[in-house]
């Protein structure tokens, strides 16, 4: 240990710590990660009151916070080409099946503050219908319920969007 | 219109006055909804009149009949005859 060479590091340590850098002491690069990139005042309060254990280090370097937003949006959103196609200007029968609110959203609902291993269903909105020809076939008017895995077309030869 | 048209569009219709009655059960208060099953309600009454004028009765219970009594003069749902096929059908149909 090198107390002369890094008296200002060995001068802030507590009690423990000094025991514990006696033991454990810093090597070199973790001397030089320390100098580059000092904990400012916040981040150290932060650390002390809630310091990552071993495990959250881990996770937090294999799963960063902002994973599961990355998934999230990879996923088909609504209004998307595939529901787009559905749309259809003028209905059979004279009467319109189509989104009659333009840029209607079908999952607007926001689901604040989620609690762990709760599940939430949000109300969904009819932003638009197949025309009763198509959803006679189809077994539903709502675009939303068919081909929600994506291998109907597949097995169907497109004949399903 | 022949029969297994008139038939197939009523079909449509009432499958989709279905399908939107579920909807409406869970958002009463969607006028779009609303306006869109009653729109279809009306417009399949009118084609379920039409198809029982020509063809005969749907309905034993909910239709007046001429004499003889249709009822036994009509294929009966259940039966082959009765029934449309959807196979070849296109998104093109045109139900007024």
């Amino acid at each position: 240990m090198n107390q002369d060479k890094y008296p200002g590091i060995y001068a802030a340590m507590g009690e423990m710590e000094k025991r514990r850098y006696e033991r454990f002491p810093m090597g070199e690069m973790e001397k030089r990660r320390y100098e580059n990139f000092p904990m400012n005042e916040m981040e150290m309060r932060r650390f002390e009151n809630n310091p990552m254990n071993e495990m959250e280090m881990r996770r937090h370097e294999r799963l960063p916070l902002d994973e599961m937003d990355v998934r999230r949006r990879k996923r088909v959103p609504a209004g998307s080409e595939m529901r787009r196609r559905e749309y259809n200007p003028m209905g059979e029968a004279g009467i319109r099946y189509e989104n009659t609110n333009i840029g209607c959203i079908d999952r607007e609902q926001v689901i604040e503050d989620p609690r762990l291993a709760h599940a939430y269903v949000p109300i969904q909105k009819l932003c638009s219908t197949f025309t009763p020809m198509t959803a006679l076939r189809k077994g539903t008017i709502f675009p939303g319920l068919v081909n929600v895995y994506g291998w109907e077309s597949k097995q169907f030869g497109g004949e399903y969007l | 219109m022949n029969r297994d048209e008139l038939l197939r569009k009523l079909s449509a219709l009432d499958f989709y006055a279905i399908d939107l009655h579920l909807y409406l059960n869970t958002h009463p208060d969607d006028r779009d909804a609303l306006s869109k099953y009653n729109a279809v309600v009306a417009e399949a009454q009118e084609l379920r009149r039409e198809y029982e004028s020509m063809y005969g009765l749907l309905n034993a219970y909910t239709t007046a009949s001429k004499y003889p009594w249709q009822w036994i003069e009509n294929p009966w749902p259940w039966q082959y005859q009765f029934n449309f096929t959807l196979a070849g059908d296109d998104d093109n149909v045109v139900v007024r």
